[in-house]
């Protein structure tokens, strides 16, 4: 089931602006807001993946893969949206919708280009922005409550002279800690093709302006339904939260020269999956004949991603640190 | 951009060693104006001369020596006496008269005229004391400039490995080798630093820079910025039980050595430092017993 919003005004393709936070008609200026809408979907059942599909605009042929979610139809530009691909187990819980348009992006961009310590004075300028395309990428967020109990030994160390004689005085310390630490909303990409690595560096994301998904919020843009489902990420999800919470339990055992675990009891209890889409605006970038890919947190403008390096600058910083390190061991060699 | 590299480069070796060639110019400048003194002091007169003759030379009373080590250790003595305008004196002795190595060596200089004065020539002697069984340097006048605890006692390190092996000319030729190494080289802070000292520490600059930059250039895409805190719902999480409890207590107790004063070193205790003789002269030097 394929879906396109029409302008009630005019009947131009309307959009989701992501500063007005509405759907938007670029034609007549038109904008209504986002409502519940799941009963416009309820029947909505995803069809199968080899069934072409055809824009609800002007008719032509999609050849979008199987698991586009939202898209524009290549013919007429016509924002569509899957809404079949969204329904059932698929349905997402949650959207975070962007805070950076186009316009707010791309200077952010410009700004990250800027202060490239290491980018040749070209890349810096900018100019050459190839594609600056939204795309929202599915996630799955968990809630997981963990118990923890850690018990180890501790020592405390405390040297003095009295005379001629050193003492060495070590007190042995028996020391457990249990309990109970909770995490929320710890996200993870459903995406295959999205390199893990990658997004976890585009985190954090703040989940107050969290709202509950509508259709109309992926108009325009580009989103892919999630390869994985919540039990398979599960196991990586439990690894990251074990080694949060071991590192706070431990954290709380201070005051000790050393400290050594001896024993430690993790269980989880309370798991919760949420599946939603988090914005990304996806960025190309032209350099002497090479194309550059850099990803932007929709949301906060976290830039990430290789720029081009300029051997010049990495000499330059590599002879001034050396210089100044240089420097710095003369006079201390003087002064010994 | 590989021009830029490549006069980056350029300018951190002229600059290595520009300093060390300033640092080996400023040696040699020390030692030049020494020379400069000592030819004004020497146009004194005969007396000068004279004196200066017996100030010099190797006074073997204890026989340790063969005529042909003698003369070639001679040979050596003199060339470096006139080459760097000093008293150079070898003494080696059965019989200290009941006294110290280092009132022994101190005496004998005052004896033989090398000068206590500092505008004269320095006047440097080496004492093989198989009385007391003791190696010692000890530096009259000018020559205390050029010779602190740490020199003498490299120079008697040298020394020691020779005579512990029964070699006396080597131990003899070691002391001449201690002259050659710092006789006229002023022991101020800024001489220290040789050539080497500052090519090490280019090297280890250059290291850090490299280390540095790197990590800068690695890093330069971005990175995680997330911790265990993050996540964290702090408002139903707790904390169910807490133990610290005490087990044993262990005392470990370890005798400090009090330290010695003097050159020291291994092999056992040394004298010497800056003291005045019962001549009344100032004298330097340091000792090692064998």
């Amino acid at each position: 089931m394929i879906v396109n919003f029409s302008c009630p005004n005019c009947g131009a393709d309307m959009s989701y602006d992501i500063k007005l936070g509405k759907l938007h008609c670029d034609h007549c200026d038109h904008s209504e807001d986002i409502r519940p809408d799941e009963e416009n979907y309820k029947n909505a059942v995803e069809e199968p993946a080899d069934k072409p599909r055809y824009c609800v605009n002007c008719g032509g042929l999609l050849s979008a893969g199987a698991k586009t979610c939202a898209t524009h139809c290549e013919y007429c530009g016509a924002p569509l949206v899957m809404a079949d691909r969204l329904s059932g187990e698929w349905r997402p819980a949650y959207v975070l919708p962007f805070e950076l348009d186009r316009e707010k992006a791309e200077a952010a961009f410009r700004k990250w280009c800027h202060n490239g310590r290491f980018s040749p004075k070209g890349f810096m300028a900018a100019k050459n922005i190839q594609r600056l395309q939204p795309l929202y990428i599915p996630y799955w967020l968990y809630d997981v409550d963990t118990n923890v109990d850690v018990r180890g030994t501790a020592t405390r160390v405390h040297v003095y002279v009295r005379g001629e004689t050193e003492y060495t005085e070590t007190d042995f310390f028996d020391v457990r800690r249990k309990m109970r630490l909770e995490y929320t909303k710890v996200p993870h990409d459903a995406s295959e093709k999205m390199d893990d690595t990658l997004m976890a560096k585009l985190e954090p994301y703040r989940f107050d302006t969290l709202r509950t998904f509508q259709i109309p919020y992926l108009a325009g843009f580009e989103a892919d339904q999630g390869d994985y489902r919540s039990e398979d990420l599960l196991p990586q999800v439990k690894q990251q939260v074990a080694g949060y919470a071991a590192e706070q339990a431990r954290s709380t055992i201070s005051g000790y020269t050393s400290v050594h675990i001896d024993h430690q009891q993790m269980d989880y209890d309370h798991i919760s999956s949420d599946y939603v889409y988090l914005p990304i605006w996806f960025i190309s970038y032209r350099y002497r004949d090479k194309d550059y890919i850099f990803a932007m947190n929709g949301q906060t403008g976290k830039v990430i991603g290789e720029p081009p390096v300029s051997r010049g600058k990495v000499a330059g910083w590599f002879a001034g640190i050396s210089a100044s390190a240089f420097a710095v061991l003369m006079v201390i060699g003087g002064l010994l | 951009m590989k021009k830029v590299l490549h006069f980056l480069m350029v300018l951190l070796m002229v600059m290595g060693l520009g300093m060390a060639s300033g640092m080996t110019a400023f040696q040699a400048e020390a030692a030049e104006t020494s020379g400069e003194t000592a030819l004004a002091a020497n146009q004194d007169g005969d007396k000068g001369a004279d004196a200066k003759k017996a100030a010099s030379g190797i006074y073997d009373e204890a026989n340790l020596l063969s005529e042909d080590e003698e003369a070639s250790l001679m040979t050596q003595l003199e060339k470096y006496s006139s080459k760097y305008s000093a008293d150079i004196a070898i003494v080696t002795t059965n019989d200290a008269g009941g006294m110290s190595s280092q009132a022994y060596a101190d005496a004998y200089a005052e004896k033989i005229g090398q000068s206590m004065s500092g505008d004269e020539y320095p006047g440097i002697l080496f004492l093989i004391d198989m009385d007391n069984r003791q190696i010692y340097m000890a530096t009259q006048g000018r020559a205390m400039n050029y010779y602190d605890d740490y020199r003498i006692s490299k120079v008697l390190d040298n020394c020691y490995n020779h005579i512990t092996d029964g070699d006396y000319k080597g131990t003899c030729e070691a002391f001449l080798k201690g002259v050659r190494d710092y006789m006229g080289r002023s022991t101020s802070k800024s001489a220290r630093m040789d050539a080497f000292g500052v090519l090490i520490r280019l090297l280890i600059a250059m290291a850090i820079g490299a280390v540095a930059t790197f990590a800068m250039v690695f890093r330069r895409g971005g990175h995680v910025t997330t911790n265990s805190r993050t996540y964290f719902d702090a408002s139903a999480s707790h904390l169910d039980a807490k133990e610290d409890r005490f087990m044993n207590r262990t005392v470990t107790r370890r005798h400090i050595e009090k330290p010695r004063g003097g050159g020291g070193g291994h092999g056992g205790s040394g004298g010497g430092g800056i003291h005045t003789s019962s001549g009344g002269g100032t004298h330097g030097g340091g000792g090692r017993s064998f």
